[in-house]
């Protein structure tokens, strides 16, 4: 190539990555965004990218933090532990950021721990559910519940709504994610006095139910309890509606994707999940939320989304209160961090540094999703 | 400079050189970012180093070799989490974490600790890995190491649900001290001795075996090599290799995560290898240390250009397999370049010739008797040689003619343990040959050359003669990896006397040429070159004079009478050509349809009528 060529390239390129000219005068406050935009968790990422980018651009709206914009620097890990260090020193270093947003898989953010220790920049993960991701570290905090909370709030939902006494539990045993919500279910129904009358699994992969459904129901439940994912969870209800069970469903954040509702259909009804946030909640915050967000990207915000926003809310409240941008004042102010208004509920930070809220319970009739109620553990 | 000036030089290079960087890179303040940047390209050396020792000299394509890291990461993992923390557990934290020279040290004697757990694992791993999947080749090596590497995953993920309720298991906070020991001095000493290693293997003779074995595993055993050893010996150090890059990795994550070493972990380890040139450990390293750091700097594009930086990655790749398929440095070494320089230079100076004690060493007469008797072999059904009797005197030349499909080369593949034969027995100076591997077989005493020309074709010519002088070097491996003054010393000899063989043979001359690329008769004299060099009793020359032209076969032809004089030794000779076997045999055994249908001197053979029905299909009488 001749250098003709590469010089128009090069100041496109320039101009491209350069910051966009701002309206304000003053610096941007530059806060990090760790993410996976790219691999196997690619659609965790984007969507908390679309949730941080809207948090971003409305508070800009509003004036900005203490009249500096804020402004947010992305950087892709490819969904990958051995990325993390690298991306996090480069949004430290390069970017100067003063706080950092991310990741979504519980591994991704214990990966970039020891980075955001050591160069004492907090770090305020969006969605990572493994109670172990906080204890790592006074520098990282929390706006999603842990795997207890929402074990327990599962186990209180069937116990004082729906008076379950004999719960039958299914697991997919091949994910984490399901085997400790089973545990934790088990652990508080039975101290609420309930009984798990029997467990039974499943491999992801599987595609007939029909051997653990029967197994299941042998046992005489009044409550399925599926603690897997979406795919499977609508074949299992199918199976359970087929083999004449009518009572009720219930499971995690897990069961949130529209794919459910087309696998299961009416066969859903009388089931019930615990989720970040409902798009049926009438609060007009929410509403405003989804609005814009389907106008500009053009779908319903998953809660990935939705929590993404959260985070930036509660990172920029404390920023705002720290007083200066140094990441152990920022750190300090994110630990008194109290009813934030977020989408996904009132937060206030604890001593453990995980967020406080309410859990959303949404329920299924006639195949849609509703908001049953807002619960508190 | 001496040889152990040298040696001590490149020792201190290996491992000063990187503490003298981190030493730099802290004194100057580089920013933790591009330290971080450097770490990770000497990660992916290391694993290119490892890799182009199994995939570009060996030619064993493994794709379970991101397994090998889980290994080091997860013994690693456990010594420091268990261990570590045992030994850590009375000192006090802060001066654990601290910048001080003697916290340096400790971290640093822990980090080789807990290395060591992690490659010993590995050793283990790679063998119980190794001896059942290496026998595979090609395709089917590329399915049963991913086999592994699966199963690995799986352990690990069973493992880590039945014990922490969890898909990948971290590292207590106390040993979060450990993190620091992930830097520029400990990552390049590794990625350093990791290069050293290979490099020093394979550029010796000793080394050189392995891609003999690429080129042609059967004929590599046929110069002596125990292709088995080698090949398990390539793949314990590649995984090796790796397992300190997982070590690295574990603790700088300060996570064992198997989801991390997987299959696609695997690929992306090859990719370098491929694209750098997969039998040039130059180029493989190159490739991985300069694409790890174009990705780096990929990553300075805002994020809605992030996600397309794979596909340009992925771009390039691409382009470049297109226009250079041979990678970009295609077989070629750094080394290659220096010795042309230093050819050029020393162009016209007289080279070492040999000691004439060694000299006289290789011509030594050392001829064998060899006896077949009732040697049988069926093929299922099909009798291939029936009671195959056969007996050659010391220093004879025996002739093995017949028809085609006669069974003369299955009558070689017995005796050289290429087929087992059904029944019957081989002797070697009355030892039975019978059940022993081939290059168990050559190391006896016999060697053989092909019908169908198996020279290590992409080898030089001199290294084609060196790799077969293999089964008769003192040093092995070690020392050679080493760099020993013994090796040396012995390295200079090899190479005097295949270039002595050479010269006896009249191929001096294009010693550095590629083997593949000489003239058809060059290359026949250069294979019974290559099998002179194994010091055989016992010559088997398989059709030497097929494909030749009339001038050719006169001087193969004075050849055989050269090497039967110099070396004295027996030749059983396999020939179509008439005019070779009366010329050059002193008795000739006639093979039909697997039977010994005549056996004697050249003129008794032409007057045989039996022979002359098998060979021109009619009874004698009505052929006159």
């Amino acid at each position: 190539m001749r250098l003709g060529l590469i010089a128009p390239i090069v100041s496109a390129l320039a101009a491209f990555i350069a910051p966009p000219s701002s309206v304000f005068a003053a610096d941007p406050i530059k806060i990090g965004h760790l993410a996976s935009l790219t691999g196997s968790e690619a659609t965790f990422g984007q969507s908390t990218d679309r949730g941080i980018t809207m948090a971003a651009e409305e508070r800009n709206a509003a004036g900005g933090i203490n009249g500096r914009p804020v402004e947010i620097v992305t950087v892709d890990d490819q969904s990958k532990n051995q990325e993390v260090n690298n991306c996090m020193m480069k949004l430290i270093q390069q970017d100067k950021v003063v706080a950092i947003l991310g990741e979504i898989a519980s591994s991704n953010t214990i990966a970039a721990i020891p980075a955001a220790q050591r160069n004492k920049i907090p770090l305020v993960t969006p969605g990572s559910t493994n109670p172990e991701v906080t204890k790592k570290g006074d520098y990282v905090f929390r706006v999603c519940y842990t795997d207890i909370v929402q074990g327990g709030a599962i186990a209180g939902f069937a116990a004082k709504r729906l008076d379950a006494k004999r719960a039958a539990i299914i697991t997919d045993q091949a994910s984490a994610y399901s085997i400790n919500l089973s545990r934790i279910f088990k652990q508080e129904f039975e101290k609420l006095g309930g009984k798990v009358v029997i467990e039974v699994s499943y491999k992801k992969t599987d595609s007939d139910y029909n051997a653990q459904v029967r197994q299941a129901l042998g046992a005489k439940p009044d409550l399925l309890v599926l603690t897997g994912y979406y795919t499977n969870i609508g074949n299992i209800v199918l199976t359970a509606r087929r083999a004449g069970y009518t009572g009720p469903c219930i499971g995690g954040d897990g069961w949130d994707s529209d794919a459910l509702y087309q696998i299961g259909g009416k066969a859903l009804d009388n089931c019930y999940f615990t989720n970040h946030y409902s798009p049926d909640d009438p609060n007009p915050r929410i509403q405003d939320f989804v609005k814009k967000y389907q106008s500009k990207y053009g779908s319903v915000p998953d809660a990935m989304a939705v929590l993404g926003y959260d985070a930036a809310l509660v990172l920029f409240d404390a920023v705002a209160r720290a007083g200066e941008t140094t990441g152990p004042k920022i750190r300090d102010a994110l630990a008194t961090t109290k009813n934030v208004q977020a989408l996904s509920g009132s937060i206030t930070i604890d001593k453990e540094r995980n967020a406080q809220k309410e859990i959303v319970i949404v329920g299924i009739k006639d195949g849609k999703r509703y908001l049953k109620e807002l619960w508190k553990n | 400079m001496s040889r152990l000036a040298r040696n001590i030089l490149v020792l201190f290079g290996v491992i000063g050189g990187p503490i003298l960087a981190q030493y730099c890179a802290n004194r100057f303040g580089l920013s933790q970012y591009a330290q971080g940047i450097l770490y990770k390209i000497a990660l992916n050396v290391t694993l290119a180093a490892g890799l182009s020792l199994i995939i570009g000299f060996a030619g064993q394509f493994s794709l379970g070799q991101a397994g090998f890291m889980s290994v080091g990461a997860f013994f690693s993992g456990l010594f420091t989490s268990k261990l570590v923390l045992a030994m850590t557990a009375s000192m006090n934290p802060a001066f654990l974490e601290g910048d001080t020279t003697s916290a340096a040290f400790l971290r640093g004697g822990f980090l080789i600790l807990t290395m060591l757990a992690g490659m010993a694992a590995a050793v283990v791993a790679s063998i119980l890995v190794g001896l059942p999947s290496l026998r595979l080749r090609g395709d089917y090596l590329a399915i049963a190491t991913l086999g592994f590497g699966e199963i690995g995953y799986n352990l690990l993920l069973v493992y880590f649900q039945k014990q922490y309720s969890d898909t990948a298991y971290y590292m207590p906070n106390e040993v979060n001290f450990m993190e620091k020991t992930v830097n520029i001095a400990s990552s390049w000493t590794v990625a350093l001795v990791g290069i050293l290693v290979v490099r020093n293997l394979i550029s010796s003779t000793a080394g050189r075996a392995l891609p003999a074995i690429r080129e042609d595993e059967i004929a590599a055993g046929a110069v002596g090599i125990n292709s088995t050893r080698y090949k398990l010996l390539a793949f314990i150090i590649g995984s090796v290799l790796a397992s300190a890059a997982g070590v690295l990795e574990a603790h700088q994550t300060l996570t064992v995560n198997p989801a991390n070493y997987r299959f696609d972990r695997s690929i992306e380890m090859i990719v370098p290898v491929v694209l750098g040139g997969s039998g040039s450990l130059t180029g493989s390293v190159l490739a991985a240390g300069l694409f790890t750091f174009l990705l780096e700097l990929l990553r300075g594009l805002p994020s809605d250009a992030q996600q397309y930086r794979t596909i340009v990655y992925a771009g390039v790749l691409v382009v470049i397999m297109i226009l250079r398929p041979q990678g970009l440095m295609g077989r070629y070494e750094l080394g290659d370049l220096f010795r042309y320089i230093a050819r050029r230079r020393s162009a016209g100076r007289p080279t070492m010739t040999l000691p004439a004690l060694a000299a006289q060493q290789i011509i030594a007469p050392q001829s064998g008797k060899l006896e077949c008797r009732d040697l049988t072999i069926r093929f299922g059904g099909l009798i291939a040689v029936n009671g195959f009797n056969l007996s050659l005197a010391p220093r004879e030349i025996l002739g093995l003619i017949g028809p085609n499909g006669a069974g003369k080369t299955t009558c070689f593949n017995m005796i050289t343990g290429v087929y087992r034969p059904t029944s019957g027995d081989v002797c070697l100076n009355d030892q039975s040959l019978v059940g022993s591997k081939t290059f168990r077989i050559n190391q006896r005493g016999i060697a053989r050359t092909f019908q169908n020309i198996r020279l290590f074709a992409n080898l030089s010519v001199l290294d084609n003669v060196r790799i077969a002088l293999h089964a008769h070097l003192k040093t092995g491996v070690p020392a050679a990896i080493l760099r020993t003054a013994a090796f040396y010393k012995e390295e200079a000899l090899t190479h005097a006397t295949a270039m002595h063989l050479l010269d006896l043979l009249d191929l001096s001359r294009v010693a550095d040429e590629r083997a593949g690329s000489l003239p058809y008769g060059d290359q026949r004299r250069l294979e019974i070159a290559r099998a002179l060099a194994t010091r055989p009793r016992v010559l088997c020359l398989d059709e030497p004079a097929a494909g030749m032209n009339p001038a050719e076969k006169r001087d193969l032809l004075n050849l055989i009478a050269k090497i039967h004089q110099l070396f004295q030794l027996t030749i059983l000779l396999i020939e179509h050509d008439m005019q070779v076997v009366m010329g050059v045999c002193h008795r000739i055994v006639v093979l039909d349809h697997g039977e010994t249908i005549a056996i004697g001197t050249p003129a008794e053979i032409r007057k045989n009528p039996a022979v002359i029905e098998a060979y021109l299909g009619e009874p004698a009488g009505h052929a006159a």
